[in-house]
């Protein structure tokens, strides 16, 4: 299946979960609870939390399908940000180790000649114009759902700088996309 | 500047709207975030446009294999929501339901003795065109039908919506019917579903485009564009003579 068709399935299955059809949402779970589990695992490496907060998603995705506007944007987009959520309320519930022990991943996705940047021509092109440090901020903070404080710890800076990083990244990054 | 009106500064909307996104704001002003998106729609489309660039990173994922109790978790929580509780058992409903089962036994007795005795037409009029409609291609069985009858005047024409007993049904009403056409792959808006239950009436151009249809759509809203609920192609029938 196709990026295409695959988002677009999990369009149609929204629309259906939206008028309460119960086989659709077991299809949506079919379909993304894989990706989802590896997006929720990321930021709570313990497997067993993981899979509780996975589940919490799914109920929340359930409940607030409604909310869920089409015309806006791709619902793949939006279930990802119900799940970040409640993985990131979880984290904020529970202090918890620093999760990342290998940082290859953002290295990778960081650095200029990750695959990423090739696929997601827009993202790529707009983060490269992005200084190194803020850049590294606002990629770790998003996959791992680092705060701040976590933040200042990992990349040694005060909390003011860290804050002004990405607070700027963010602000290039816009700029940069609408551009 | 009260705090409701700062966050309309297209500045602090956006750097709300990207901080909510990339998940560093605390957990009490998140859920305000979540308050003003329900409230301001150009807030909440702010944080859909972050949601979209953001979500590239997620494009990568490499899927994991998921504990099996974690869909069993999801139903039992949900069907828990949705049983019915003996503490809301009601006499007067029960009684209230006995008066429906009485009036709906004698529509169906005079259905019966009309149907019965009621003078045979000539011949039954059968549907001119029908499409199976399945919510996606790996569905085993199609899930509703839909059928076109040709009316003896303009305006008559018009579709009928029936559903597979052995499926889920779900409201139709408000949803949006499509025909692409066989030949251009067109897509053309036939209207808005008022009333299932009821026969959807057809002008005749979207009668005439039900004709030259491969294709049917259901669609969540009332533009081509909108997320397609239901498809199946659509066949003409030979009529009985």
């Amino acid at each position: 299946m196709s990026v295409n068709q695959w988002n677009s399935q999990i369009e149609a299955y929204m629309a259906q979960i939206q008028l309460g059809h119960r086989p659709a949402f077991e299809k949506l779970y079919q379909l993304t609870s894989g990706k989802l589990f590896a997006l929720v695992s990321r930021m709570i490496p313990d497997r067993d939390n993981a899979a509780e907060v996975l589940q919490e998603s799914y109920i929340k995705i359930w409940h607030s399908a409604d909310r869920y506007r089409a015309d806006l944007g791709g619902a793949w987009a939006w279930i990802c940000q119900v799940t970040r959520n409640a993985a990131l309320d979880r984290l904020r519930q529970h202090s918890r180790q620093l999760p990342i022990e290998d940082e290859s991943e953002i290295e990778w996705l960081v650095g200029e000649d990750s695959q990423i940047w090739l696929e997601q021509h827009d993202l790529s092109r707009c983060l490269q114009y992005v200084k190194e440090q803020p850049r590294k901020a606002i990629v770790m903070a998003y996959l791992h759902g680092l705060t701040h404080q976590e933040l200042v710890q990992r990349l040694n800076a005060p909390l003011g700088t860290l804050k002004s990083w990405i607070r700027r990244g963010l602000k290039e990054l816009n700029e940069c996309l609408h551009a | 500047m009260s705090s409701c009106l700062r966050y309309r500064n297209q500045t602090i909307r956006q750097h709300l709207a990207s901080h909510y996104v990339l998940g560093v704001l605390s957990r009490r002003v998140a859920r305000r975030c979540e308050a003003i998106m329900r409230k301001d729609a150009e807030f909440e489309a702010a944080v859909y446009e972050w949601q979209k660039r953001m979500n590239q990173m997620d494009s990568n994922l490499t899927p994991m294999t998921v504990p099996e109790e974690v869909w069993a978790g999801i139903e039992a929580k949900l069907d828990d929501a949705t049983a019915p509780s003996l503490s809301h058992f009601n006499p007067l409903s029960w009684l209230s339901n006995l008066t429906l089962l009485r009036t709906a036994l004698a529509v169906a007795l005079c259905f019966t003795f009309f149907t019965t005795f009621a003078p045979e037409k000539d011949h039954a009029v059968t549907a001119s065109y029908v499409a199976l409609m399945s919510s996606d291609a790996d569905q085993a069985e199609p899930g509703l039908v839909v059928s076109a009858y040709q009316g003896a005047n303009p305006g008559e024409s018009n579709l009928r919506f029936q559903w597979n007993e052995r499926s889920e049904s779900i409201p139709l009403n408000q949803l949006g019917v499509i025909a692409i056409d066989r030949e251009t792959g067109e897509a053309l808006f036939l209207g808005t579903i008022t009333d299932e239950k009821a026969p959807m009436f057809l002008d005749k151009p979207a009668w005439l485009a039900v004709k030259n249809s491969a294709e049917l759509l259901i669609v969540k809203g009332d533009t081509v564009q909108a997320p397609v609920v239901f498809r199946g192609p659509c066949v003409q029938l030979e009529q009985w003579i």
